[in-house]
């Protein structure tokens, strides 16, 4: 992480209305080129919890992301992760070139790769995390499948397993259903609750598909425009969203996307 | 004592030795009745593989070469190919060979002489540190920057060559590849820098790899993608370079890629077998090209390179021939 990057166990005791707490920014202000897209925010993802991040296209959803994960610097303020936090990133399906020969074990592999030894680069995931992964997202049977031939549901929660065979407890997503039919989507957010809240995964995640994904998450994050052009951003419980008029001007109500 | 100017001035013996063997041989052809020790009437013969394996020291340098080359080149060639970096490779190979032209240049002008392959590897490697960075800071992108390189290198050989008449020839040879003068030594250097690279890479290959096919996440996790990505990009310089010296600047870039295109079309299974088979495509060209290029008489360096792309033509009909196989299955 950048030096505006802290920890948030530095913080007044890493607790949040009776949870611990992953991630906290405060005054935090991102953007490109010194040009803020968003006003400063504070953020309070605790662990176990389903962060959704809903916003037009160019709102800032992705810049948000990348600055969450130290891929950005920001403009203002900090972002800070629990001392024992390992986070992960599952960018869009289509990241991930289909030219590439590589089947989804070595895809999943990866995820044991976290900082870097130069004496000892090669060291290898256990083979047993790698299937304990698969077999979580229900993918242990494509496991020696090329990544090209996998559908984009597939693909995935291939990504997904990478980030339980990893050991990663924070895992941030970029639309992760994508070109995705409604039945894929239901299955991955049905996943990702299931992750977030029976097995204690931190989850923060930028999706287009709100139908699908409103009903499973914990708090909300939207980011959009008034008419004069300002940006107009409102993060707190699904309901106190939903009933914004901001939701209802890009969604048209709980179900409207 | 006067200095000494005029074209031979000073020459480098390794230059010396190019001329009088490309003098010997027009730059044209693998070595069969041009090369000192193999005594064949030329009028109505035609170069057999007996000839060969019996005068094998006399070809081992260059076929050794070739097969060196194409090994590394082509385990290389899957990144250059997956990651969109084939005009990365014409750019360091086009400065490799800019090198070399300017290495006769000074030489023929100034009387100031140094290695071609020294020549050859610096630009390569200036390229690539060029080259690496993200030019978007500066209001490029990569392809603006590798279009410039390419272009730009390659003008400069041709009036490079066009100034110096005497070497041009040298020069072309070299550009377009004969591989008839591999001496020890270059095989020498060509291995030093062959096992270096082969062993930096495959010592850092899940992080390559990695970083190559999903850098985005490879960074969350820790993992110094730039740092690889210099690595990488100075591991091709220096191996292009100096192939594009030993073998010529055509083969260095055919065997860079090619056999990267024909491992993507075929390989299945785990991560290192399209490695694997560019490797060994890589090889079988830079290698096999030489003695094709024996038999028939024909130019090396285009051998080398229609050798690998052959491979990749192959690699289409047996992917082409498994899509049929699959569809006429799945019908039944």
């Amino acid at each position: 992480m950048t030096t505006d990057h802290e920890h948030a166990d530095d913080h007044a005791h890493d607790h949040h209305a009776g949870h611990a707490v992953a991630l906290r920014t405060k005054g935090l202000v991102v953007g490109h080129r010194g040009r803020a897209l968003l006003p400063p925010l504070d953020l309070v993802v605790e662990r176990g919890h389903l962060l959704l991040v809903l916003g037009r296209n160019g709102s800032g959803k992705t810049t948000l992301i990348r600055t969450l994960l130290g891929l950005l610097p920001p403009i203002a303020g900090t972002v800070a992760w629990a001392t024992d936090a390992r986070p992960a990133y599952v960018a869009q399906t289509g990241a991930l070139d289909a030219t590439v020969p590589v089947r989804a074990r070595d895809v999943v592999a990866w995820g044991a790769l976290r900082g870097w030894d130069f004496a000892r680069p090669w060291r290898r995931t256990p083979a047993a995390a790698i299937d304990d992964g698969l077999r979580a997202m229900d993918v242990a049977d494509v496991a020696r499948r090329p990544v090209r031939e996998l559908s984009g549901g597939q693909l995935q929660r291939v990504l997904f397993a990478r980030v339980l065979a990893g050991g990663a407890d924070v895992a941030v997503l970029d639309e992760p259903t994508a070109s995705m039919d409604a039945e894929g989507e239901r299955a991955v957010y049905a996943k990702l609750s299931h992750l977030a809240h029976e097995r204690g995964y931190t989850i923060v995640m930028v999706t287009h598909a709100v139908t699908a994904a409103i009903d499973r998450c914990d708090r909300v994050l939207l980011l959009d425009r008034a008419a004069d052009g300002t940006p107009d951003v409102m993060y707190g419980e699904v309901g106190d969203v939903v009933a914004s008029p901001a939701y209802t001007r890009l969604f048209g109500g709980r179900h409207g996307a | 004592m006067a200095p000494e100017h005029g074209p031979h001035a000073h020459r480098d013996p390794e230059l010396a030795d190019i001329e009088a063997a490309l003098a010997a041989d027009g730059g044209r052809h693998a070595p069969t009745d041009h090369v000192a020790g193999l005594d064949i009437d030329t009028a109505d013969h035609h170069p057999t593989w007996e000839e060969f394996v019996d005068h094998w020291e006399l070809f081992r340098e260059p076929v050794l070469a070739g097969g060196v080359a194409g090994l590394v080149l082509g385990f290389l060639s899957v990144y250059i190919v997956l990651r969109r970096m084939v005009f990365v490779s014409a750019s360091v190979t086009q400065a490799a060979g800019f090198g070399v032209a300017a290495s006769f240049y000074l030489a023929a002008r100034t009387g100031w002489s140094f290695s071609p392959t020294w020549g050859g590897t610096a630009m390569a490697l200036v390229t690539a540190a060029l080259v690496a960075p993200d030019p978007r800071r500066l209001g490029l992108s990569r392809e603006m920057v590798l279009g410039l390189s390419f272009a730009l290198f390659s003008a400069l050989t041709v009036l490079a060559s066009a100034s110096m008449p005497q070497e041009a020839h040298a020069v072309q040879a070299i550009l377009f590849g004969t591989a008839v003068v591999v001496s020890p030594d270059d095989l020498d250097r060509l291995v030093v820098a062959a096992v270096a690279v082969m062993s930096l890479h495959l010592w850092w290959f899940r992080g390559f790899t990695f970083a190559s096919f999903d850098a985005l996440a490879a960074r969350v996790q820790g993992v110094p993608v730039r740092l690889l990505d210099l690595v990488m990009v100075v591991t091709i310089g220096v191996m292009v370079g100096e192939s594009a010296r030993t073998l010529g600047a055509l083969p260095a870039f055919a065997l860079s890629t090619m056999p990267g295109v024909a491992a993507v079309l075929v390989a299945r299974g785990p991560l290192w077998v399209p490695y694997a088979i560019a490797a060994l495509v890589g090889a079988a060209a830079g290698a096999g090209g030489y003695v094709v290029a024996f038999l028939f008489e024909l130019p090396v360096g285009a051998t080398q390179a229609t050798c690998a792309g052959v491979a990749v033509l192959a690699a289409v009909a047996l992917r082409a021939g498994g899509g049929a196989l699959a569809s006429l299955r799945a019908r039944r």
